[in-house]
């Protein structure tokens, strides 16, 4: 053959198909993905529920303070209380209570002094007030040897013995067998030196069974003073009792330590601790519980729970827990009876910590309300309480409190009014947390905050945020899309679902679902959420490629079935004939 | 007596009374095919040279034979009453099989797909196939003078072809005398039995396309029908063979041991009640259309003369600017009805293989036109794909007529459009 022939064929219907499938896909696309509600129409909705929590938003917010603010700043342990008042007790070598006191008036100058003396006879009286002026000084560790020599068992009036008939009676005391524990003069300079060497211990980051039971045992201690004082059962004092310590000798109302403190230390020790692992039958019974609380009322016990099943996993965040259990504790039993918060800066602060801790991981939809309210609250505390801090604690201090009011403010969409507070911090703090109390005010009305999810950003602000803005706006959405479906979750069914398919819509490829939109999803069933999935972009994308998909083999099969009828009403031999004349290659 | 080399047979004279063409002298005696009576003879041309070496003989597949009925051969059939006239095809004494079944076999075995090429002796079957020969293939054709031979009777040649897509096909060409004889015809004499279709039962296995091949000049020279009644039977032919395949392909059941219904009668009881048709592609093409440019078609075949307005003029065919659809819808309508009833898919075009000079017979171009796309047409893989669905041509066609009455074009459906220019 001189030729070879070619099939007649029609390329405008080949282009005309492939163009009626593509737009198809694109009709798909754009049909599913449009109908986005417009950032005015989103704002009016959530007026009426302001202020609206943004968890994350102010979890991202959070990242921009953390590279120059430190948490570990906000735990902050209570220090040895005042030295002991030697002329109350009773006793004592008048010299010897003479030299103490004049030792001890002298500050750390009285140091030689005070060594002179304690060395002599090795007492806690000259101990507790050597301590004191060590930790004051600096010298840490020989501070911790010191009291851990004083609590160990001795013949000079043995702490060790005072602290083991404490705890025998106060156990004996909770089985019903009543027993007298010891006098409360010989329970405080106890109390005091374990505090005491709670303190250097955590400082010097301690471990191990002695450092708990340093920082646990003035606890039950406390609660048999209170048994003395109050003549109550010792069942019955509750977690987190308020007691004033005044140092031993001294007398009633003399500036002392508190119960506060003493918990404080316990659950600072906890939050710092690093490597903690407590033998299963002890992490047992320390997280038992005789109630179930709803999250509402008691969040930290459902916080608890949940965190206490990812130990296994994460064996790291052991110590932590422990914190939750025991702040938890305290909380309940003050709310319970009524005794409000407990007003002391330090332990408001430390709670306060805990619960932002709670915060950072997953926390079960209910409690968060609850939790917020708590952490606002104690940090309202430990404003109130500010001027207890003692001077050379006060930056530190309130750069902690700074940290976590701006934090909260922006969870709570508030304004966090920082004051004094903000004095003490160094340029990039202040730069940082200047950045995110701004962010915070651009997006405090849900019109504004709409528009920087759904819209244009400000320039300005974009330029500030640089890198940062991108995922700043995929929080904004996620929370955007919880805040709706928070408000959607309280409307009857047809709104409900218009303003789920809203809440759905806004979020992006690769912003994350916040569980308040994957709740009601999941209530909605299957149907309406196959439905709000299609409007997603990987849905939509995905029902786009469907539809090429099926246009393509539908465009191929009507493109066979048209050729079929041309081929059936052409000749060939003419086309050939044809061809050939046209001299076809 | 003389050969004539176009059509294939002994004649008297220098000059071939039917075409015209110059005879040979007869080299040697071929065999003679004996009817029993009234039956002209034919001879079956040079010796055979196969397409291909025949391969290693297989006992079994010797001894094989497609047997749909209950019969064995140690059970010789009861003997029928014959009809004066009717007798057994070809020579009494050669086997029923025929050359080229087993390697045909072996060629279904492997998965080809087949493709009969199916017309009456001289129509230009293997002409044909020649045409479409492919570059680097074998080709397997024996030539004289430019065209190829006749296919030997009872000879399948088997030619492979490459679709370049995995795809095994392969064309199969029978002699134009083995499809006249399955045509029952009272006239000639020729009865048929389940046993005579066995190479179309085998063919019916994998049957993917149909090329059926119309020579219209023999079809309507009425003074060609003397020499060979098989001219005009054409359409009634390949009707025959096109319902033979149908019924294989659909159902091919039949009792034959004390069975009063005759075989052929049961098939063709059988196809009228059939609802479905035959699937694959049939292709219908006028040979030697070179040949027919100019030619007169006959009166009442244009389609409603007694509508045209004066004396009926002579209407010639010019194949080149003909819609062979119209053509054959107005002018064939036998043949169209045939395809239709038992066909689903089917088109109808004009070709040429060679052309050839009227008198002399010799081949003026050697170039092929309307077969290369025909035979693509008839290999598409759209008629086997079972993803795609093809539209039946009945639904095509009554969907263009409804179309045609609303654009204004319905005349064309009422009788033959004039031819259209060609343009280069």
């Amino acid at each position: 053959m001189s030729f070879d022939p070619r099939r007649p064929s029609n390329p405008l219907v080949t282009l005309l198909l492939a163009v009626l499938v593509l737009a198809a896909a694109a009709g798909t696309w754009l049909g599913l993905r449009s109908g986005q509600p417009r950032p005015e129409e989103i704002g009016s909705l959530l007026e009426p529920v302001k202020p609206i929590v943004t968890l994350a938003s102010a979890a991202e917010e959070k990242t921009w303070l953390e590279p120059h603010f430190r948490p570990e700043e906000g735990y902050i342990p209570a220090p040895p209380g005042p030295p002991p008042c030697p002329w109350g007790i009773d006793g004592v070598d008048r010299e010897r209570a003479a030299g103490v006191a004049r030792a001890s008036g002298l500050g750390v100058a009285g140091i030689p002094e005070l060594e002179e003396l304690h060395k002599k006879n090795g007492g806690w009286l000259s101990g507790l007030a050597l301590g004191r002026l060590l930790v004051e000084q600096g010298q840490r560790a020989k501070a911790e040897s010191l009291y851990a020599t004083l609590l160990k068992p001795g013949l000079s009036r043995p702490l060790h013995d005072i602290i083991g008939r404490g705890l025998v009676a106060a156990e004996a005391l909770r089985d019903g067998n009543p027993r007298e524990p010891p006098p409360i003069e010989d329970l405080t300079p106890a109390i005091y030196a374990l505090q005491a060497s709670g303190y250097v211990q955590i400082l010097g980051n301690k471990t191990g069974e002695d450092f708990w039971n340093t920082l646990k045992y003035p606890i039950a201690l406390g609660k048999m003073v209170v048994f003395h004082e109050q003549r109550m059962l010792v069942d019955k004092v509750i977690d987190g009792y308020e007691l004033d310590l005044a140092p031993p000798g001294c007398v009633a109302g003399w500036p002392g330590i508190s119960s506060y403190d003493l918990y404080n230390n316990l659950i600072v020790g906890y939050l710092t601790a690093s490597g903690f692992q407590a033998p299963p039958e002890k992490r047992t019974k320390e997280f038992e519980r005789a109630y179930q609380d709803p999250p509402l009322q008691n969040p930290l016990l459902t916080v608890l729970r949940k965190r206490q099943t990812e130990l296994e996993t994460n064996p790291e965040i052991e110590g932590r827990v422990w914190a939750v259990s025991n702040a938890e504790r305290l909380l309940r039993d003050r709310l319970l009876e009524r005794r409000g918060y407990p007003q002391n800066a330090r332990l408001a602060l430390a709670v306060a910590g805990v619960i932002e801790w709670a915060l950072e991981g997953s926390v079960p939809e209910a409690a968060v309300p609850a939790l917020l309210r708590q952490q606002r609250e104690l940090l309202a505390v430990a404003l109130e309480r500010e001027d207890d801090i003692p001077e050379e604690e006060r930056p530190g201090f309130d750069r902690a409190l700074a940290r976590l009011r701006l934090i909260a403010a922006g969870r709570n969409g508030e304004e966090a009014k920082l004051d004094d507070l903000a004095a003490s911090f160094s340029p990039e703090q202040s730069e940082a947390a200047s950045l995110v109390a701004t962010v915070q005010a651009a997006r405090r009305e849900p019109a504004g905050w709409a528009s920087l999810a759904l819209g244009e950003m400000d320039p300005g602000l974009s330029l500030k945020l640089g890198k940062r803005a991108s995922p700043w706006r995929s929080a904004l959405r996620s929370d955007l899309a919880a805040a709706l479906a928070r408000f959607a979750a309280e409307q009857e069914p047809p709104a409900r679902q218009r303003l789920a398919g809203m809440a759905s819509s806004i979020l992006h490829v690769g912003d994350t679902v916040p569980p308040a939109l994957a709740n009601l999803k999941t209530e909605l069933g299957t149907v309406w959420r196959l439905r709000l999935w299609l409007h997603t972009p990987v849905g939509a994308g995905a029902a786009a490629a469907a539809v090429f998909l099926l246009g393509v083999l539908l465009a191929r099969w009507l493109a066979v079935q048209l050729r079929v009828r041309r081929e059936l009403f052409t000749s060939f031999y003419r086309t050939e004939a044809e061809q050939r004349l046209r001299g076809a290659r | 007596m003389s050969y004539c080399p176009t059509c294939k047979k002994e004649v008297e004279g220098d000059i071939c009374p039917t075409c015209s063409t110059p005879t040979e002298a007869v080299k040697e005696k071929r065999p003679v095919i004996r009817r029993l009576s009234g039956t002209p003879t034919e001879s079956t041309g040079a010796e055979p040279v196969p397409f291909s070496p025949p391969p290693e003989p297989q006992p079994e597949a010797r001894e094989r034979k497609p047997e749909p009925g209950p019969r064995t051969r140690e059970a010789p059939p009861p003997p029928r009453p014959l009809e004066p006239g009717v007798g057994r095809s070809a020579s009494a004494v050669s086997p029923r099989r025929f050359e080229g079944e087993a390697e045909l076999e072996a060629f279904i075995a492997q998965g080809y797909e087949i493709f009969l090429v199916a017309g009456i002796a001289g129509v230009g079957k293997s002409e044909l196939l020649s045409a479409f020969g492919q570059d680097g293939f074998l080709g397997g054709f024996q030539k004289r003078d430019g065209m190829v031979m006749a296919t030997i009777p009872r000879t399948l040649q088997c030619h492979p072809i490459h679709f370049g897509n995995g795809r095994k096909g392969l064309f199969v060409d029978a002699s134009g005398e083995d499809f006249r004889l399955l045509y029952p015809d009272a006239h000639t004499g020729i009865g048929i039995d389940e046993a005579d279709i066995s190479f179309l039962r085998l063919i019916a296995k994998r049957l993917r396309g149909l090329i059926l091949l119309v020579e219209l000049e023999r079809l309507w020279d009425e003074r060609l029908h003397a020499a060979d009644p098989s001219h005009a039977k054409q359409v009634q032919i390949l009707a025959w063979i096109l319902s033979l395949l149908r019924w294989l392909t659909l159902d091919g059941r039949y009792n034959q041991e004390n069975n009063p219904i005759k075989f052929t009668k049961h098939v063709d009881a059988a196809t009228r009640t059939m609802t479905k048709r035959l699937k694959v592609p049939v292709q219908v093409l006028f040979s030697k259309a070179d040949q027919l440019a100019g030619y007169p078609i006959p009166q009442g075949l244009q389609g409603a003369d007694w509508l045209r307005q004066g004396s009926v003029s002579e209407r010639k065919l010019f194949p080149l600017g003909e819609n062979p659809l119209l053509f054959t819808y107005h002018c064939l309508r036998g043949l169209y009805k045939a395809i239709d009833v038992h066909a689903d898919n089917f088109r109808f075009d004009f070709a040429h293989s060679l052309v050839t000079r009227k008198g002399p017979g010799t081949v003026a171009d050697p170039d092929p036109c309307g077969v290369a796309l025909a035979v693509q047409w008839l290999l598409d893989p759209c008629w086997s794909s079972s993803f795609t669905p093809v539209i039946s041509t009945r639904r095509w066609v009554a969907l263009q007529r409804s179309l045609d009455k609303v654009v204004g074009r319905g005349r064309r459906w009422t009788r033959l459009p004039d031819p259209k220019e060609i343009s280069a």
